[in-house]
């Protein structure tokens, strides 16, 4: 993608209109067109536009500014394979496929001609949800972080099982070890849990979930007051099965780059929340130390193209925006980010992804592959729980 | 050092003629012959006699203290050169050196120390050749540096950073050392009050062992203090770093009031003197009262001290001069919660009250092998209770762990965060006594004073100690928490003897060579399975080869005995969960924690802290006044005290609800004891303290006096040093391996439970420290003004920092049965060999070299000025950091400016009144 916009200080020069010319992704028949899609361009300001049939939008009347460009069309498993060189793809046709692209900060001061790639990505059923990391304070005032929990969502309509799926953080060190615009293609893990059973075990109804819990599966209610019960997880985070809440199953930490043995969710960030599937030995996929150490903790690698779902969570700076070079996930993982609004946490801020429409008796999540997008910042963190106003 | 200017007027004339004209024909008469001198010492100002005032020929071990009438009587002086000084509280003390002929009666002038004298001194002066290289700082010098406490007078020793006092914080001193990781050097430097030390040996907790607080020494009752940094007379022991020798006002003073304000401390003091009627002595009472808080902004920690004396001295039959003194001090500190953070609400405090008494006392007997005869008696004791009170975090679930003994022990689970305190009380008792004996040889060209004595030392520390305010909810319900009661702990004791001759070797050319050539043995602990001793042999030499150059140099080594928290350390609990069942019902939960207790046995190997210290000078004094002395010297601590790992193995159960964890009818859980899921192996490390810390200190000290100039009135001092720190660690250095995988039997037991342990070679990473500074000093003296003016800029020219990351490779491996098997150069090369399973390639060190860190340049210039409005009333005002020189630099290793000289800038006044 040409990005060879000058920065410049001068005043703004008036609007003057200008193309965004919208390509399918590779894998689709040529005279696939980008047609009639609605294209937000949001800044201070939000605009809204519409592809005509070339795929092409002229942008008029746009004060300049910074600008993310947003673009999403949502369409079946079998609509998309229509639309591919190759019908024989392995697109399931229940399936659903978003093509679309979410371009941050893009600096709109002058016209500037575009050429946009977009990319697809096949939305799978299960989907993080909800992460609750930030912690809370108890009822003498103290830090509390032990309350914390990933939900996994089925978006589907028909039941998956969560067996022998993962669930991984990636590695949070500062400065980042292994981001993500350095690494293209691969995610360094700090920890990888996986989910026990052999196919069948662990069903997931439609609109269900799974509700892990991370360092301890307590009602956490009795010890602070804007906190969750976990005592109904489906999972706990523990070394050993039987110890803990002896009526939550373990998950297992499968790969750990420290001795830490609960999922280590990071009270202020920076979380970078995968679930990821794989037939291939995970643990024989090479752990490699920080680039330049010899000692410390060791990451294990894993390709971007396993990955089912991840949530960027990156931490508040004090004064500043995040900084989004420390993304560890890759654009076409999770296009945008997340904060909670406190440095450290310890707000009771849980992070959980909006609902896309209510039908038939159960909620379907919004999932566009973009963490901006897709989740807002709640201050009651509560499982399973989708009917809060925040999320419609 | 001579003062010319200042000096004696002999009267009458006729006698100081008759002592030079003497001179040939005296030698001749009898070389054994001895002279028996009669001074009259006045005061220069009213022409009084001044009763009190110490008259030595420290050459000879020879002394008097001048009567009601001003008169003392010196005898048995041989004849030849001698140096007579002269020393009276609130005069400037005399040193001149005159030959001694014949029997002779003279009169000395000493003159008051007023800031109406032609040179007045305000800065540290370098010692006299042939001795330990030590700074003397004068009354003049504290009151003109408006020092609170004797940790601020150290600024005026070469190479140390001026500082702001902060009475707030702790205030412990290190000497000729360049690294902010100093306990082992704060440790090993004696503090000695009126020849009786204060000691940090009987601390114990968390802070044990890392120096003497200053802050309990007020600085408006010292009369002078001794800072020596090189090699220190064999009379002094139990240090490795140097000495720090002060003296307290004693005999008559004025009534005298000083108040000292800045903005974050008010510090009021007042002493008198009396002189009693004939042969009844002197008493002199002080008293002190120092506020501090902190930054004004945030006034939560606060400290207080009141502290007061009475000394009596007298001299009976004129033989015998003593001083008893009386000592009371009280220190509170608190720091206290910020109340905009009450939820925090983190509290500590610390009360220490101490009583000294000391006696100490001469007597000249001048007989031939005992010239004169010290001794010393000093007591201590102290109460000390510092107390914390704190929000303890149950976050999610805490298990308060207490037990005391090895065992399975079912623990309370707590769910909420509790309020809780803890408090330490220490009642430390030091006792000292010394006696010691002086005696001279003298030959015609060879004179030699031997300086002999012994010491003893009984230090206890028998107290409560640790204790929670609640058993059940304890200040820190985890391993290091446990209450730790210290009357079981032994005393210590320690006996010393010192043996020392300083010689004077008149040569050819007058040239003069000088030699301090002593031992000293010390003996801890006598009899007991953790004795220790140490012989420490110590030289100072001088060669005087002109009137104006001097070489000098030394070699000695000093050994610090280990404290109480060094010999008696505390076990060491290591706690495990054993099982944790913890169902939503919370009656049902069951919480069991495994507890191991490993305790350091009596013989524990522990040696004393060894320095060996050489140092090699130049001092050279020109007839104008101009002295620059420049003195390299090296410092090697090879066995300071730190941790020492040492491995010990048991096995520890889990039990888990499917394996271990039954329920009875009731549905309650109850282990079944012999059917763990898991065993775990564990490595545990006792709190065994060795001598496993070294460092090596090293550089150049340089004291320049450039003299007056006269116009202005202005002396002009420089000083300044380079000076290197290493610091590393000799003991064991083990590892657990690297690349345990997450899910094996090791790694589920947590971090103490590896398959093995590695050994890698001790001491491959060092923290190196450099610094070169220099002080300006430019005093302004109006003796008709009565004022003194100073101006002291530092600049740090160069600051560097590395600490060295090299490689390394394990050489053994030690396994859960303890033991120990070489890792071979084959092992290491071929890439695929495993030990227990873990590969043997990643656990090669190979670091990154870390880059040293290196600051920019640094002035810092503070501005003082003293003046005495009249006889009874004087001010002194200073401005640290007068230009408020705080720039934003980078370091060489970041691009960050970070702000420098930060907490320097703050000013002060200080009144006094003398009556």
């Amino acid at each position: 993608m040409a990005l060879a916009l000058s920065c410049t200080r001068e005043a703004p020069k008036p609007a003057a209109p200008f193309l965004l010319e919208f390509r399918m992704p590779e894998a689709c028949k040529a005279d696939a067109q980008y047609k009639n899609q609605r294209v937000f361009i949001k800044g201070n300001l939000s605009y809204e536009f519409e592809t005509d049939i070339a795929g092409m939008v002229t942008v008029d009347g746009l004060v300049p500014g910074i600008y993310d460009i947003i673009t999403n069309w949502e369409m079946s498993g079998k609509q998309y394979k229509a639309l591919l060189k190759d019908p024989a793809a392995a697109v399931e046709d229940k399936a659903r496929v978003i093509v679309g692209v979410s371009l941050m900060n893009q600096r709109l001061f002058q016209p500037r001609d575009m050429v946009i790639d977009l990319s697809a990505a096949v939305v799978k059923g299960l989907m993080i949800s909800k992460v609750y990391y930030a912690g809370t304070k108890d009822k003498m005032g103290r830090n509390y972080g032990t309350d914390s929990y990933v939900e996994i969502f089925n978006n589907s309509d028909e039941v998956l099982y969560i067996d022998g799926k993962y669930l991984g953080l990636a590695e949070a060190v500062s400065p980042a070890a292994y981001p993500a615009h350095e690494n293209p293609d691969s995610i360094y893990m700090r920890q990888i849990c996986k989910f026990p059973g052999t196919g069948n075990d662990y069903p997931v109804a439609p609109g269900g979930s799974i509700v892990v819990a991370a360092k301890s599966a307590r009602n956490h209610q009795e010890s602070a007051d804007n906190t969750v019960d976990l005592s109904r997880a489906d999972f706990e985070v523990k070394v050993i099965e039987g110890s803990g809440n002896p009526d939550v199953p373990m998950l297992p930490i499968i790969s750990n780059s420290t001795k830490i043995q609960t999922l280590n969710l990071i009270n202020g960030g920076l979380n970078a929340v995968v679930l990821f599937e794989t037939d291939e030995d995970v643990l024989s996929w090479p752990e490699v130390y920080q680039r330049g150490k010899t000692s410390g903790e060791m990451f294990r690698r894993i390709h971007k193209s396993v990955v089912i779902d991840g949530v960027e969570c990156l931490k508040k700076p004090a004064q500043t925006d995040p900084d989004v070079y420390t993304k560890r996930l890759q654009p076409d993982i999770d296009a945008g980010y997340i904060t909670i609004t406190a440095v450290n946490g310890y707000n009771h801020e849980s992070v959980d992804r909006k609902v896309s429409r209510y039908e038939n008796g159960r909620y379907y999540l919004t999932d566009t592959n973009n963490t901006s997008a897709d989740f807002v910042v709640c201050t009651d963190p509560t499982p399973r729980k989708y009917d809060k106003e925040g999320l419609l | 050092m001579l003062n010319k200017k200042t000096g004696i007027h002999l009267v009458p004339l006729a006698i100081l003629m008759a002592l030079l004209s003497f001179g040939n024909t005296a030698r001749a008469q009898s070389r054994a012959k001895s002279l028996t001198l009669q001074l009259t010492v006045v005061s220069d100002t009213d022409k009084q006699p001044v009763a009190g005032a110490a008259c030595m020929l420290t050459d000879y071990g020879i002394f008097a203290i001048t009567d009601a009438d001003g008169r003392a009587r010196l005898e048995k002086v041989p004849v030849g050169d001698a140096a007579l000084s002269i020393q009276m509280l609130g005069f400037e003390d005399f040193t001149e050196m005159f030959r001694f002929r014949s029997d002779s009666t003279f009169t000395v002038r000493i003159q008051e120390s007023t800031l109406a004298l032609e040179e007045v001194v305000v800065t540290a002066k370098p010692s006299a050749a042939g001795s330990s290289t030590s700074s003397n700082i004068g009354r003049m010098a504290i009151d003109h540096l408006q020092a609170t406490s004797l940790k601020d007078v150290m600024q005026l020793i070469p190479g140390q950073l001026m500082s702001s006092s902060d009475m707030t914080s702790e205030a412990k001193i290190t000497i000729r050392s360049a690294s902010d990781n100093s306990a082992n050097n704060a440790f090993g430097t004696s503090i000695m009050v009126d020849g009786v030390p204060v000691s940090d040996n009987t601390s114990l907790g968390t802070n044990a062992g890392t120096g003497v607080d200053l802050r309990q020494i007020s600085a408006d009752n010292i009369e002078s203090v001794e800072v020596i940094r090189g090699i220190p007379s064999a009379e002094y022991g139990d240090l490795t770093s140097g000495a720090v020798v002060v003296n307290t006002k004693a005999g008559y003073t004025p009534f005298e009031v000083r108040t000292k304000l800045n903005p974050t401390t008010l510090n009021t003091s007042f002493g008198k003197g009396w002189k009693f009627t004939k042969d009844a002595g002197s008493l002199n009472v002080n008293a002190d009262y120092a506020r501090a808080s902190g930054d004004p902004r945030t006034k939560n920690r606060s400290f207080d001290r009141i502290s007061g004396g009475v000394t009596y001295s007298n001299t009976i039959g004129r033989i015998w001069s003593s001083t008893t003194k009386v000592n009371f001090s009280s220190i509170i500190d608190l720091r206290t919660a910020d109340p905009d953070l009450l939820v925090e609400g983190t509290e500590t405090g610390q009360k220490q009250y101490s009583l000294r008494l000391s006696h100490n006392g001469r007597l000249s007997l001048n007989k031939p092998l005992s010239r004169s005869l010290t001794y010393a008696v000093g007591l201590t004791l102290s109460n000390s209770n510092s107390w914390t009170s704190s929000i303890v975090s149950a976050d999610g679930g805490l298990p308060i762990i207490t037990s005391l003994t090895d065992g399975y022990y079912q623990v309370p689970y707590i769910t909420s965060s509790y309020r809780a305190g803890g408090s330490t009380v220490s009642q430390p008792l030091n006792f000292f006594a010394k006696t010691g004996n002086v005696f001279t040889i003298n030959t015609e060209k060879v004179k030699q004073r031997f300086n002999m004595g012994a010491e003893y030392r009984y230090e206890s520390n028998k107290a409560r100690g640790f204790s929670n305010d609640d058993n059940f909810l304890p200040l820190r319900p985890n391993s290091n928490g446990r209450p730790r009661p210290y009357f079981d702990i032994p005393a210590l004791s320690q006996v010393s003897a010192y043996l020392e001759d300083n010689l004077t070797w008149e040569l050819p050319l007058k040239m003069e060579f000088k030699l301090q050539g002593g031992v000293r043995f010390d003996m801890m602990q006598p009899g007991l399975p953790e004795q220790v001793s140490a012989f420490s042999p110590r030289f100072n030499g001088s060669l005087k080869v002109t009137e104006w150059l001097s070489i000098r140099g030394g070699w000695g080594q000093s050994n610090k005995t280990p404290g109480l928290a060094h010999l008696y350390p505390e076990p060491k609990y290591t706690d495990r969960e054993a099982a944790s069942y913890l169902p939503s019902d919370v009656s049902r939960q069951l919480v069991v924690y495994n507890t191991k207790v490993t305790e350091v046995e009596r013989n524990n190997s522990l040696k004393n802290a060894t320095n060996s210290k050489s140092e090699i000078g130049v001092d050279l004094h020109f007839k104008n006044g101009m002295t620059f002395s420049v003195v390299g010297y090296q410092d090697y601590l090879k066995s300071g005290f730190g941790n020492f790992t040492e491995y010990s193995v048991y096995y520890a159960n889990y039990y888990t609800a499917t394996q271990g964890i039954r329920q009875d009818a009731d549905g309650m859980p109850y282990i079944e004891w012999n059917n763990p899921a898991r065993v775990d192996t564990v490595f545990t490390t006792s709190g065994r303290i060795g001598n496993t810390q070294a460092s090596l200190n090293r550089g150049v000290e340089f004291d320049f006096n450039l003299g007056q100039i006269k116009a202005i009135r202005t002396s002009v001092l420089l000083s300044g040093a380079y000076m290197e720190t290493q610091t590393w660690t000799t003991g064991p250095n083990y590892a657990s391996p690297a690349g345990i995988p997450a899910s094996s039997v090791y790694a589920q037991g947590g971090s103490n439970t590896p398959p093995f342990k590695l050994q890698y070679p001790s001491g491959v990473s060092r923290d190196i420290d450099r610094r070169f500074s220099a002080n300006l000093r430019l005093v302004c003296n109006i003796p008709r003004m009565k004022m003194v003016a100073s101006l002291a800029n530092q600049v740090i020219f160069y600051q560097y920092r590395h600490t060295t990351n090299q490689k390394s490779d394990p050489f053994a491996w030690i396994d859960t049965d303890l033991s120990v098997h070489d890792i071979t150069q084959a092992m290491l090369n071929d890439p695929e060999c495993r030990i227990k399973g873990i590969l043997l390639s990643a656990q090669r060190r190979n670091p990154a070299d870390s880059q040293p860190v290196t600051q920019p340049p640094i002035w810092l210039m503070n501005m003082r000025l003293t003046k005495d409005v009249s006889k009874n009333f004087g001010f002194s005002f200073y401005v640290n950091n007068a230009f408020f020189h705080m720039p934003y630099q980078s370091s060489s290793a970041s691009g960050t400016l970070t702000e420098r000289n930060t907490g320097t800038f703050s000013f002060g006044v200080e009144m006094y009144v003398k009556i």
